[in-house]
Parts: C-alpha cells; sequence; structure tokens
C-alpha cells in the first residue's frame, strides 16, 4: 500500500517558512537512503522540467533592449543552465549525509545512518537540513 | 667674523635677543637691515629674499663664510629659544622662530653651492647642522654630505670620523645610505648579496681576476651613483670610460646575463629590515641595488644588440609586475628599461618597445614608453602613428608566417600556426636523408647550437610579438587609419609576421571604382590562410583594383561614414560571415562577428546617457585590470569621500571621450580601503581634452591674464572697467564642467566600440555571473546585505531563528548537549561551553567570553561543500553555520583544524 510521507524545509526566509511538499513510497518501511533518493529525484526532475519549459533560460536581460538588428546581428546570448543527473546528485547526496553535510530529521529525532529503517506513521514529517563546511578564521 | 656676538645684553630675556649681528663690507648692511625690520610681521620674507639676494652674488668666498656664520648663529639662537619661557605667541619667541626659519631657508641653498670651505669648515658645519638637525629635517646635512662626496679624496682623512658619528645617530634612510656610501666606496663592492642578479655579480667580481675586479667594483659604484631618473652627459661619459677599460664585448655579455636574472625572485633578506608579507618579500628590491641595476640598464643603451634589447624589455615587464600593497615591483628600474629602449639604435629595441606598448597596462610605463616612441619617431623621422606598425621587425622570416633556415644538410621551418600561446608558432625538422623528424637533430644540436639558439629565440620573440600585434590592431577601429596600398602590403598584408594575422582580416578598399571589401583567400584550401593567395570579394572571386590610387580602410560591421539617423550595417556582414564559417577560418579576434551596438529608443530618450549597462554589480579589481587593459583609463574605487570614480576612454581620433559610471557598494567597508564590489550605472560621452595637471592650467590662466594687462595699456580704463575686465577673465578661464554629447550625435562605429567595451566589462566581472556569489560567498555578505536592505527585518529573521532551532535541536544526535536560551545556542563542548549568537552566528567561549573564529569553508577544490550538491533545499545560510558549528563543537576534542585547535586551547582566564 503506498503512503505519503511530509517533508519539511525549514528556513527564515521570508515567504518560505516551513514550506512542505509530500513523497510517496509503496511501503511503510525505508531506509534513509530510500528518503533521500526519492527526494533528489523528484528535485532534479523539477528542476529539469522547469529549465526545459522555460523558453529562453536565463536570457541576458538588461534595462535597455536592444534592437532587433543588433539581437540579430549578435546573436543569442548562451544560456548557462544545465540538465542535471539525479544519480549523480543521489550519490553526492549520500556522501554529504555520511559526513554531516545534510542531516535529515525523522520525526523527533535525527536519523545516523544511512541504512537505517524507519516506519512512516501517520503525523511524522521528515526534516532535511543543511550544513556548511568551516574552518577556522 | 660676519656676525659678532654681543654677550652682555643678557639682563632682560623679554626685549632684543642678545646677539647683535655686526657686518662686514657692503652686503652686511642689508643683513642688518634686515634683521631690524624682521619684528614687524610680513617681514621675515623679505629678509630671507635680501639674504638669497646676498647668494646670487658670484662672491663665493663671502658666502661660504656667511653659511658658516648663519649656521653657527642659528645653532646659538635655537639654544637661546629653549629657554625662553613663552611660546609662539611670545614675541620675542615668534621673533626668533621667525628669523631662525628664514634663516634656514638661507642655510639650505648656500648648502647646495659648491663652496671654497676647508675640511675643518666643513667638519665645523656638519657639527652645528647636527645640532640644527634636531630641530629640522636632514636637508642641509644630506646637502654637505653630497658637497663632501665630491671632495672625498682630500676630505677623507678629516671628516670620516664625524661621518661615522652621524650615521651612527641618524635614522634618515636616504642619509644614512649616502653616509654608507662613502665610507665604503673604496673598501667593499657597490652590491650586497640577496637578490639573483647581485649574487651572478658579486660570484663574477670574485673570478674575473684582480686588474678587472677593481674596474667592475668601480663601475658598479659609479652606476650606484646613477640617483636621477635620466642618465647625465657626464655620468654616462665616465661611465663608458670605465666601460672601455673592462672591454665593451666583456661589458654587454655580462651585464646581459645580469638583466635577465631580474626576472628571478630574491635570494635572501633586504639589506634593510622590512615588515612586508613573507609573499612579497621575494620580490622586492634594495633600493641601491635598484639604482646600480639602472646604471648598468642605461650603459647597455648604446649599441643594438637584440639578445639584450630582449632581456630588458622581460625586465621591464617583471619590474613593473604589482606586488600586492607595494604596488609595481621597482618602477625606476622598469623605467630605465624603457628609457634605455628608446636610446638604443636599431630595429630590435624599437620592437621590443612595440611589445612593450601593448603588453604594459601601469600609467607609468605607458607615458614612458610613449616618451620613449616619440624619440624613436623624432629620431627616424617617421610619423608617430605611424612608428607602431614600422616597429614590427620581419625576423628573418622568409615568407608571410614561415622561416626556412638550413643547418647543414638539415633544414628547419618556423611556421606561424596562431596568434597566442606557445602553440603559435611550429618548429619542423627535415633531417640530411630527406625525412620530416619531430625532434632536432642531434647533429644539429652539436654543431649549430647557436644557430639553434638564435632560431629558438626568434620564436619565443614571435609568440610574444603575435599577441602584441593582434590586440594594436583591435584597437585600430577607432584609430580612423587608413593606407595607401603599398604601404598596407608592406607594413600589413605582406608583412612576414603581422601578415598572418592582417590575411585573417577584412579591409575595405576604396579607389574610383568605389568600395570593395575585401580578405586574404590562399589559392590552396588546404594550406594555411596566409598561405599564397590573393584578394577577394565575399562571393570568393578575385578582387581587380587600382593599386595606385586606392586607399585601404579596416572593415569594421558599421559604415564609418554612416549616419547615426539612419544607422545600417555593412550589407556585406552575414556574407563575410559565412565566408569564414564556411572556410572554417578562425579571425585573430571578431571582425565579422564583432557584436554591434546601436542607439535604442530608450537612449534616443535618455539622451545625454545609456542605462544599458546600468544597476549591475561588478567585482571591482576584475574589472579594474580588465578596464586598463582595454584602454581605459580606470583607478580602483576607493572607499573615500573625494568624489566619484569615472572610468574613461579617450578616443583622441574622434575628439570624443567615453565615461561609464560606476559607484562603490558600501558593504563593510573600511574607509580608505578599495571596494570589493562596485554598481554600475550611466554611459556617457564628453568632448575629448588633453589631460591637464592643474600646474598647467594655473599657468595658462596666468599667461591669460598677462596678455590681458597688456592688451589694456595705453587705454584709458576706469578702475571699475580695469577691474570688471580682470574678474571677467578669472571666471571664464574657470574650469568648466563638461557637457556630455547626446547620444545621437555619436558616431554610430564610436559608440558600438564603446558599448562593446562596457558589455565586456559588465558581463565578465558582473557578480551575476558568479556561482560563489549566488550561493552567498564566503559569509555571503553582499547577499544578506540586499536581502536585509530588500525585507528589512533582520531582528525578525533572528527571532524566526530562535524558534525553529527551539523545535529542531531536540530532534538532533546532540541535542543533551545544547540549549536554546534567548539569545544564544550553548554548546557544551569536551573542552569548553559554547555560546553561538542566534542573529550573527558568532561563538563565544565561555568562562570569559573569549571570542571564537570559525568561517564557512572556501575550499571548494575537493568538492567537499555542498555547493554542488542539487538540493535546492538552500534555507537560511545562517541557521546552517550555527547548526554546523554546533555539531563541530559538540565534539570539540575531534577538531583537527590547527587554527581552531589554537584558540580552543588558549588559555581559558587571562
Amino acid at each position: 500500500m503506498p503512503v505519503t510521507l511530509t517533508v519539511r524545509d525549514e528556513s527564515t526566509t521570508p515567504g518560505f517558512e516551513g514550506h512542505t511538499f509530500e513523497l510517496e513510497f509503496p511501503t511503510e518501511s525505508i531506509t534513509v537512503r530510500e528518503i533521500i533518493r526519492e527526494r533528489v529525484y523528484q528535485e532534479v526532475d523539477d528542476y529539469n522540467r522547469a529549465m526545459q519549459n522555460k523558453a529562453t533560460p536565463s536570457r541576458y536581460r538588461g534595462l535597455v533592449s536592444p534592437t532587433e538588428l543588433e539581437e540579430h546581428l549578435n546573436g543569442e546570448r548562451p544560456a548557462t543552465s544545465r540538465k542535471a543527473d539525479w544519480k549523480k546528485q543521489f550519490a553526492l547526496a549520500c556522501e554529504a549525509y555520511e559526513r554531516n553535510g545534510i542531516l535529515v530529521l525523522v520525526g523527533d529525532r535525527q536519523t545516523t545512518a544511512l541504512d537505517e529503517t524507519i516506519t512512516i506513521a501517520r503525523g511524522i514529517d521528515v526534516t532535511f537540513l543543511r550544513l556548511v563546511m568551516l574552518v577556522g578564521g | 667674523m660676519f656676525f659678532k656676538r654681543n654677550k652682555e645684553a643678557t639682563a632682560n630675556q623679554s626685549e632684543q635677543p642678545e646677539y647683535e649681528l655686526v657686518l662686514e663690507g657692503v652686503s652686511a648692511e642689508i643683513v642688518i637691515r634686515c634683521l631690524d625690520e624682521v619684528d614687524q610681521n610680513g617681514v621675515t620674507r623679505t629678509l630671507e629674499n635680501e639674504l638669497i639676494e646676498l647668494l646670487k652674488k658670484k662672491d663665493r668666498p663671502l658666502q661660504a663664510r656667511a653659511l658658516l656664520e648663519l649656521s653657527a648663529v642659528s645653532c646659538e639662537w635655537r639654544r637661546r629659544l629653549v629657554q625662553l619661557p613663552q611660546g609662539y605667541a611670545h614675541p620675542p619667541h615668534r621673533r626668533l622662530v621667525e628669523q631662525l626659519r628664514a634663516m634656514r631657508h638661507v642655510i639650505e641653498s648656500a648648502a647646495r653651492r659648491k663652496l671654497p670651505l676647508s675640511a675643518q669648515q666643513l667638519g665645523m658645519l656638519l657639527e652645528t647642522t647636527c645640532e640644527n638637525y634636531i630641530w629640522g629635517d636632514s636637508t642641509v646635512l644630506k646637502h654637505l654630505v653630497n658637497q663632501i662626496a665630491k671632495r672625498w679624496e682630500e676630505l677623507e682623512e678629516e671628516l670620516r670620523p664625524t661621518l661615522i658619528e652621524i650615521y651612527a645617530h641618524t635614522d634618515e634612510p636616504d642619509l644614512k645610505q649616502k653616509i654608507e656610501q662613502l665610507l665604503n666606496e673604496k673598501s667593499s663592492p657597490a652590491i650586497t648579496a640577496g637578490e639573483a642578479w647581485t649574487v651572478a655579480a658579486l660570484e663574477h667580481l670574485k673570478n674575473v681576476g684582480s686588474p678587472l675586479e677593481k674596474e667592475w667594483n668601480a663601475l658598479l659604484w659609479h652606476c650606484r651613483k646613477a640617483s636621477n631618473a635620466k642618465p647625465s652627459a657626464r655620468w654616462s661619459k665616465e661611465g663608458h670610460a670605465v666601460m672601455e677599460r673592462i672591454g665593451v664585448d666583456a661589458f654587454h655579455d655580462t651585464v646581459r646575463g645580469w638583466i635577465a636574472l631580474l626576472q628571478h625572485p630574491r635570494t635572501g633578506e633586504m639589506a634593510r629590515p622590512d615588515w612586508h608579507e613573507d609573499s612579497v618579500r621575494p620580490w622586492l628590491m634594495d633600493d641601491h641595488h635598484a639604482d646600480t641595476i639602472r646604471g648598468l640598464i642605461w650603459l647597455t643603451a648604446d649599441r643594438e644588440d637584440a639578445a639584450t634589447a630582449r632581456a630588458i624589455a622581460d625586465a621591464a615587464v617583471s619590474c613593473y609586475k604589482k606586488v600586492p600593497g607595494i604596488g609595481p615591483r621597482a618602477t625606476k628600474v622598469g623605467n630605465a628599461c624603457v628609457y634605455a629602449l628608446g636610446v638604443m639604435p636599431g630595429e630590435s629595441a624599437l620592437a621590443q618597445l612595440a611589445r612593450l606598448r601593448v603588453k604594459l597596462t601601469f600609467g607609468t610605463a605607458i607615458s614612458m614608453i610613449t616618451k620613449a616612441l616619440d624619440r624613436v619617431a623624432e629620431r627616424e623621422g617617421v610619423p608617430r602613428n605611424e612608428i607602431e606598425e614600422i616597429a614590427v621587425p620581419a625576423y628573418g622570416f622568409t615568407g608571410v608566417g614561415v622561416l626556412e633556415r638550413g643547418f647543414g644538410e638539415h633544414r628547419a621551418t618556423l611556421r606561424v600556426t596562431g596568434t597566442s600561446g606557445t602553440g603559435s608558432t611550429v618548429l619542423t625538422w627535415i633531417n640530411d636523408k630527406g625525412k620530416a623528424v619531430k625532434s632536432v637533430p642531434a647533429a644539429v644540436k652539436r654543431d649549430h647550437a647557436d644557430g639553434l639558439k638564435d632560431l629558438k629565440a626568434i620564436a619565443k620573440d614571435v609568440q610574444k610579438m603575435l599577441p602584441a600585434q593582434r590586440d594594436r590592431i583591435d584597437g585600430l577601429f577607432l584609430e580612423q587609419r587608413s593606407w595607401s596600398v603599398s604601404a598596407w602590403r608592406e607594413r600589413y598584408l605582406d608583412h612576414p609576421v603581422v601578415g598572418t594575422i592582417a590575411r585573417r582580416l577584412i579591409w575595405v578598399l576604396e579607389d574610383a571604382g568605389g568600395m570593395h571589401s575585401v580578405a586574404w583567400l590562399p589559392d590552396d584550401p588546404e594550406s594555411p590562410v596566409f598561405a599564397t593567395g590573393q584578394l577577394v570579394n565575399p562571393a570568393g572571386e578575385p578582387v581587380i583594383i587600382d593599386e595606385h590610387s586606392a586607399t585601404v580602410t579596416l572593415w569594421h560591421p558599421i559604415d564609418t561614414a554612416s549616419d547615426p539617423d539612419t544607422v545600417e550595417t555593412r550589407a556585406d556582414v552575414l556574407a563575410w560571415r559565412r565566408f569564414y564559417e564556411d572556410r572554417r577560418i578562425a579571425q585573430p579576434f571578431k571582425q565579422a562577428h564583432r557584436e554591434v551596438y546601436l542607439l535604442t529608443d530608450a537612449e534616443r530618450e535618455t539622451r545625454s546617457y545609456s542605462n544599458r549597462f546600468a544597476a549591475h554589480v561588478l567585482r571591482n579589481h576584475q574589472a579594474t585590470a580588465l578596464m586598463r587593459q582595454r584602454g581605459w583609463n580606470a583607478q580602483l574605487a576607493i572607499a573615500t569621500d573625494c568624489g566619484e570614480v569615472r572610468p574613461q576612454r579617450d578616443i583622441e581620433p574622434w575628439g570624443l571621450r567615453a565615461e561609464f559610471w560606476i559607484e562603490g557598494a558600501h558593504i563593510d567597508q573600511d574607509y580608505g580601503a578599495a571596494f570589493t564590489y562596485v554598481v554600475t550605472d550611466q554611459v556617457r560621452f564628453y568632448q575629448y581634452r588633453p589631460r591637464t595637471t592643474w600646474r598647467e592650467e594655473e599657468q595658462e590662466r596666468r599667461e591669460a591674464t598677462q596678455r590681458l594687462i597688456e592688451s589694456t595699456e595705453g587705454q584709458q580704463l576706469s578702475n571699475e572697467e580695469y577691474l570688471n575686465l580682470l574678474a571677467g577673465n578669472t571666471a571664464a578661464s574657470r574650469r568648466q564642467e563638461p557637457q556630455p554629447i547626446p547620444l545621437d550625435e555619436i558616431p554610430p562605429l564610436v559608440l558600438s566600440e564603446t558599448m562593446r567595451d562596457v558589455d565586456l566589462f559588465v558581463g565578465v566581472a558582473s557578480v551575476g555571473n558568479n556561482p560563489e556569489w549566488e550561493d552567498g560567498g564566503p559569509g555571503g555578505h553582499h547577499r544578506d546585505y540586499w536581502r536585509s536592505y530588500a525585507f528589512g527585518e533582520l531582528n525578525a529573521t533572528a527571532s524566526t531563528r530562535k524558534e525553529l532551532l527551539e523545535r529542531l535541536v531536540p530532534r538532533l544526535k546532540i541535542a543533551e548537549r545544547c540549549l536554546v536560551t534567548e539569545r544564544f545556542l550553548f554548546v557544551r563542548g569536551n573542552l569548553r561551553v559554547y555560546k553561538i549568537h542566534l542573529g550573527s552566528g558568532n561563538i563565544m567561549m565561555e568562562p570569559n567570553d573569549q571570542y571564537l573564529c570559525i568561517v564557512p569553508g572556501r575550499d571548494s577544490a575537493a568538492g567537499r561543500t555542498n555547493k554542488n550538491l542539487h538540493l535546492p533545499f538552500e534555507g537560511d545560510r545562517v541557521l546552517s553555520i550555527i547548526l554546523s558549528k554546533a555539531f563541530m563543537l559538540a565534539a570539540d576534542e575531534k577538531i583537527t583544524d590547527p587554527t581552531i585547535r589554537t584558540q580552543i586551547n588558549r588559555n581559558a582566564v587571562s
């Protein structure tokens, strides 16, 4: 029986506080690795689709639009975006998890291993946190 | 005695000074009168002038005596001044100070002269001056030491002890160095170890043998005395005399090696201790070494020598290179290099100058090179704007882009294959059996070492010359240059080196039959583009032109003659683009595909300025460097209140000046420091006017007034009329704020090329293109600035953060070690307790609130940061930092970063 897991992104950015969305899983018992994989797949898929849909991705736009003749002669500005590969991103994310680069909190506690098994129950949500590399100054 | 001291009048200190001056002879009267008048305000100036008048007379013995006496008297008076009870406001005190000041001026100018003083008198003078020196600067002492230096032979015995004493007591570096030079001249060499070239020079001195060693030493000392910006005739003459004694060839061969070593870092410490950073130190030069090598470089300029010219040019590049916190490494040595190249006869020095002209961007260097080229142009009798195109040597090439040379049975071919980098030339060999081989045949290495070395040096020179010429020709679009066909063929199309560039460009030929745009097409499509071929039109058909009457210009997509209102690009732009695309020919720079920028309606609306590139945020240092490289006059924007920065470009042939307005982005900037970012604004155009200094402007104004006064002579003008006339003149000559020229009056070509430059600056240096910046960068200053600027509520953010942490922390692995309070997240490590501020993410350590500095790492080299992670749940960066710090500090005993460990382990209580 497919179950739904609520994912919450904690942020203080105005407009994005407590942004939530849902992921679907075929069974109730899943590992942390599967949560990450599902999330990364979703994100990458959304991103790639958004990139394709934009007619002219990241076209250069200034305050003054150039004339048609000029646009024609100078050509299109190169788009800077690339397609993302979810497998690569998934590997990166797993690697980041293992060195505390990202944290995954399930319910009221932090998961400690990728292979930790979690049972999805009603009312449990998952929080992703991202940490940064630190050095002495 | 010039002055007689009256020691009786000591009773009342507040009245007259107790010294009366009794003077001998006619000139003495003047002095008496002046000193009597001196206590009336403003009259000291007269005393000074009168005394200087005295010095103008040719009576050297009288002046010598005056100097001695003035020095002694001012010495006595200074002692007297200390005893006076009140300060400057007290009339006798003030009077003394004014008199002393006047006397010092006179002493200063007298000390500069060559006066008939005996050793004993000079000794006295040194002593009195030293006593005066406590009161002022060491100028007089320096002058005296200079005088003594000129007669050192006869004076040494008497004055050596005094000088040693002065040396021990002064801390004036110039003076110390001057005295040191005098005291050491006989006994020790002019240079010390510590720099690559001085080590080589000292080694040479050791090995050269005793009679020559003495000559070399003398030469080095002579060079060390080269303290002017240019060699004087006398200095050169003496230098050449020593050079002859050493042997001219030996001199050139040896010194060339030393000059080449200028590019290398120091081998040891500076002679004078310094406080510079370790990364900078290797590039500093000792001052006396800089002087010495400068003299040597000047002396090498007396004959043409391709190898020396090359070494000097490389040294110039190295000396003008900027080191952090200092500026150019050794401007004076760089200047000497450029000067020497300008004086050196022959074309190899000129070729190096042409290379430097494009290579260097440092302001002083540019003006030195311009002057040197002016001199060469004058010497050779060539128009100034042609000297740079004539300056490119043929390097012995046997065809355009090809040099073939035989080495016995073997043949070498050097081919130009590109325009930049070491790959721009290729050297191939055909051995004695007629077979192509990749490496240099052993027989050539053995039998023709010199020839081989020469060929390799030519390849190096060409590799450097090609990009320089490419950049020069790229700059020709705004120069409005045109050539006759024969001159153009000689200097461009058929030139062995420049031809490799010119034959990949489009040119416009104009004769009685009209305009033809033409380009080179090789006969054999497989051969390089600059091989034998002919001029064709975009359709690839040969063009026949009247060679005698035609003129040539460089093709640009916008016709220079076009009318701004109905501007169209040339009809053949697309045809030429296809021409090069179809044949897969890469042009040396964008010409057919050159971007064009045409006036827009928005710009017609704003009229005097363009907003096309406004409101971008640029990296200041990168943008400035780029602007300079493109020939703009740009200063690094610095956080001060002394006005705005406007990078500008003079477009002299069109009588215009372009300005790109920028201003610093005021974020966390220390006063006086360069901005990290600048914000762009308008592009404007003004009338070109030559750069003038305020001195020249002042001079101009004065001359105009003088002319006006002379013109009124003989006319009967009332006072009012006369004054009004002069006042009107002053107002008219006051510098007027220039008015911008409406954009629709700017020639389309100029507009396009200027906008192209600006687009380049914005495109390259904009932080919009910078992923680091997108990502918040280290500390994320700028973005946080924008965010707080845009949303305003930093405090609200911090309190949201607190609520969030209260929810999050209990769920973390490290929950039991953490506590969220009003302002801090407390973390208990195994070594100490830490408080992380919820607003800033800064850390303090208990018990003494010691600051712990930990910052987000920038090291993305190993891909260890999360930057590349494609998970857009970015959230709040400070939150991430706080949590990251909490995780790190909860296991503080496991931290390996030494800079953090030492901070934590430092004594808890001080």
